[in-house]
């Protein structure tokens, strides 16, 4: 071989390895502690992962779903801002078609497919549901709808959607939860009117639903209970150069329904409101595919006829041979198609209503004798709050058994979310006790009034906190959501909401007893133990 | 070869610029919007007959404001739907209003509400509050899309209201048109 003909294919093995090792997928490894219903450590692999500008709003929301997920509504109100102004900004990437085409497609800055756009704004909607916006519900709800709407429009499926008498427009796409939801916010809104024909809707595309339309129309009720189950599709890439985008199921889709109990029994059946992978399928735009298969095509031949050339005798013939094998190998290198995709989302979603003041003891939810098939729930109801609750409940793809998270059925750290008392709860978790309750006046009356930590005022166990270098509210990143619990090895003392995933995991099973990590703290949890700090 | 090659790089980045689009944008009300908006309706509010009628020795209005409710097909985050309320009140001169008309504001009771929680020795701060009055506003819109685009116009719609008569004593307007073209799922 001549040292041409070497040269020209050190130079194709090089630029064929720096075309492969493009092919990476964002966030792909928080994949499995999602899963597993590890919301915390998931959240932290996000936050420390270094992503490029283009997968930031991949990111965001990403860190919105796992946050929100975790009960931590209100930690997820930035992130989640910052997903509407996204998914609300038309043309983002207008600017980036012909690099897309020349180069490749992940250099574009993502905003997912219209099925993940769509579940996004509701993402959005159940967020201001939880901390009480239910103007903003309405908003993101009816966001969603007309997204699809425009969609099918621009593909020809024709809906169109008049104003009614009222001034409004109910936007005639068919997403159940979508009009669930607003119509669930406009009664909360006191728009009767509005809500009817949302629910009237729901009925029309959906007749399956009309008995819990009827229940949620009907009141008596004052929790809307969102379960979550399973693993949504992903997309990856198939075919020759990876030119096709295929959706990859993870749980499979059946209408089984959703079997709820508490104390008393059988509280409900509900049907699913929404499968994941079937929307997927459904609601995907693949505006690039047929160039990215002519790439990939072009590249073959290109890269084919540039090898035979390059074993010519003629000089000439071997430049234009390596030519055409580095424009093919460049072709095929970015005819990929873009795989970024949602890796954090369930692949059904459940409306549950319930009447907190008939719960009784745990709630226990079940599809299924399956992993992530089921879910006990203690604490349910008994956070103390007054007025409707709206509640989303993510139950573990890969929850092994009933119990998952929560062997007793009971709630056993003291937390700000939930009322009730456990045995230990006059110790703060960090001296040796079982309350996580962020320190405050009332926290340090229970302790007090149990013998502890007397003659301390709230500053200085506030400061004993500071000192083990875990974040209280007033220290958090603005926007930022909070890294993991300190019962699962974090820094962080958010609370998350009773009957919320984040609450099961952390304060329904137990955890390793906490190490201090300062002098001081060390001191006086051995003081305690010791019997030296007496009652 | 290097001058040629140059030329080629150039080109290709000249194509892909050339191709840069200005169809991007969004419809959502912006700070701005909210500026505008608080300062005309303010204006409004002042030249007012409501107010203009009255005089210092006047039986007091004490006005309470809510935050603008949101009924329009725009997420508005809480905390900006309370800056709305809170810029159209900066905007007006409060001791003027005080002095000359007999018209104080007053804390909303959400904010009191969250000053009374931050410690028990604030349990009773805002006591002697005691509105007469209320000031709301709700913003609503009506959304079109089409031709390549969406426009959005946005009302908002002020009231003050005499809480033990229920009167409107005053209201007024404010309207905000926002367009953007573009592909909304792209």
């Amino acid at each position: 071989m001549t040292r041409h003909r070497c040269q020209s294919f050190f130079l194709a093995a090089l630029l064929m390895a720096v075309l492969g090792g493009c092919a990476t997928q964002s966030f792909e490894h928080i994949a499995r502690p999602t899963d597993a219903g590890q919301l915390g450590h998931a959240r932290r692999a996000v936050l420390h992962e270094q992503v490029r500008p283009a997968d930031d709003p991949l990111r965001e929301a990403t860190l919105a779903i796992l946050t929100l997920d975790d009960g931590l509504p209100e930690h997820a109100e930035v992130p989640m801002q910052r997903v509407y102004e996204t998914l609300r900004t038309r043309g983002l990437n207008a600017n980036k078609q012909a690099a897309a085409v020349v180069l490749n497609e992940d250099l574009k800055i993502w905003k997912g497919e219209p099925y993940e756009q769509a579940l996004l704004y509701l993402y959005v909607a159940m967020q201001q549901a939880m901390v009480g916006a239910w103007g903003n519900t309405r908003a993101a709800s009816g966001s969603a709808l007309e997204l699809l709407d425009e969609f099918d429009r621009a593909r020809g499926e024709l809906r169109e959607a008049e104003p009614t008498v009222g001034g409004y427009v109910v936007d005639r796409s068919d997403l159940a939860l979508a009009h669930l939801l607003a119509g669930l916010a406009n009664l909360q809104l006191g728009r009767g009117d509005e809500a009817s024909d949302h629910f009237e809707r729901v009925v029309e595309v959906r007749p399956g639903l009309g008995g819990l339309v009827d229940e949620l129309a009907g009141g008596g009720y004052d929790t809307v209970l969102v379960v979550e189950m399973g693993a949504g599709p992903t997309i990856e890439r198939g075919g020759a150069d990876g030119a096709t985008e295929v959706l990859v199921e993870h749980w499979p889709g059946d209408r089984r329904e959703l079997e709820v109990f508490d104390g008393r029994g059988l509280v409900g059946r509900y049907t699913r409101v929404l499968g994941v992978n079937g929307f997927a399928a459904s609601y995907r735009w693949e505006g690039l595919a047929g160039l990215r298969r002519a790439k990939s095509n072009a590249g073959t031949v290109m890269a084919g006829t540039g090898a035979v050339l390059l074993s010519s005798d003629d000089e000439g013939a071997r430049w234009a041979g390596l030519g055409l094998l580095l424009g093919g190998l460049f072709a095929k290198g970015g005819a990929h198609a873009d795989d970024r995709s949602l890796q954090v989302l369930p692949e059904r979603y459940f409306l549950v209503p319930l009447n907190r003041a008939e719960i009784v003891g745990p709630i226990e939810l079940r599809l299924g004798p399956g992993p992530g098939e089921s879910m006990v729930i203690p604490g349910f109801g008994s956070g103390g709050s007054e007025g409707f609750e709206f509640v989303l409940m993510r139950v573990p793809a890969d929850g092994l058994g009933g119990r998952w998270g929560s062997p007793t059925g009971e709630v056993l750290y003291a937390n700000d979310a939930w009322t009730g008392r456990v045995p230990g709860d006059d110790l703060p978790w960090i001296l040796g006790g079982r309350s996580v309750m962020v320190p405050s006046h009332e926290a340090l009356a229970r302790y007090q009034a149990g013998g502890y930590l007397l003659g301390m005022t709230t500053a200085d166990l506030v400061e004993l906190y500071r000192l083990e270098g875990i974040v209280l509210s007033g220290d958090e990143r603005p926007g930022v959501p909070p890294d993991a619990h300190i019962l699962e090895g974090g820094r962080s003392m958010a609370t998350p909401r009773a009957g919320t995933l984040g609450f099961v995991r952390l304060f329904a099973r137990l955890h390793p007893e906490y190490r201090p990590r300062s002098a001081e703290v060390a001191r006086l949890a051995e003081k305690i133990l010791s019997g030296k700090e007496q009652r | 070869v290097v001058n040629r090659g140059a030329i080629v790089v150039l080109m290709a980045m000249g194509l892909l610029a050339g191709c840069a689009s200005t169809q991007t944008g969004s419809t959502r009300l912006t700070a701005s919007d909210f500026a505008d908006l608080a300062a005309a309706v303010a204006a409004e509010l002042e030249a007012s007959d409501a107010i203009a009628d009255r005089s210092s020795v006047d039986e007091p209005w004490i006005v309470a404001m809510d935050r603008v409710e949101n009924l329009s097909g725009d997420f508005i985050p809480v905390s900006e739907q309370w800056w709305l309320m809170e810029k159209v009140r900066s905007a007006l001169p409060m001791r003027a209003l005080g002095e000359r008309y007999a018209i104080r504001f007053v804390i909303p009771v959400e904010r009191l509400r969250e000053l009374r929680a931050l410690s028990p020795e604030l349990a009773s701060a805002g006591s002697e509050r005691a509105p007469t009055h209320a000031l709301r506003a709700v913003i609503r819109s009506v959304e079109r899309t089409g031709g390549g685009g969406r426009t959005d116009m946005y009302a908002a719609d002020f009231e003050l209201v005499d809480l033990a008569s229920g009167d409107v004593v005053w209201s007024g307007r404010g309207e905000i048109k926002r367009v953007a073209f573009g592909r909304v799922w792209d």
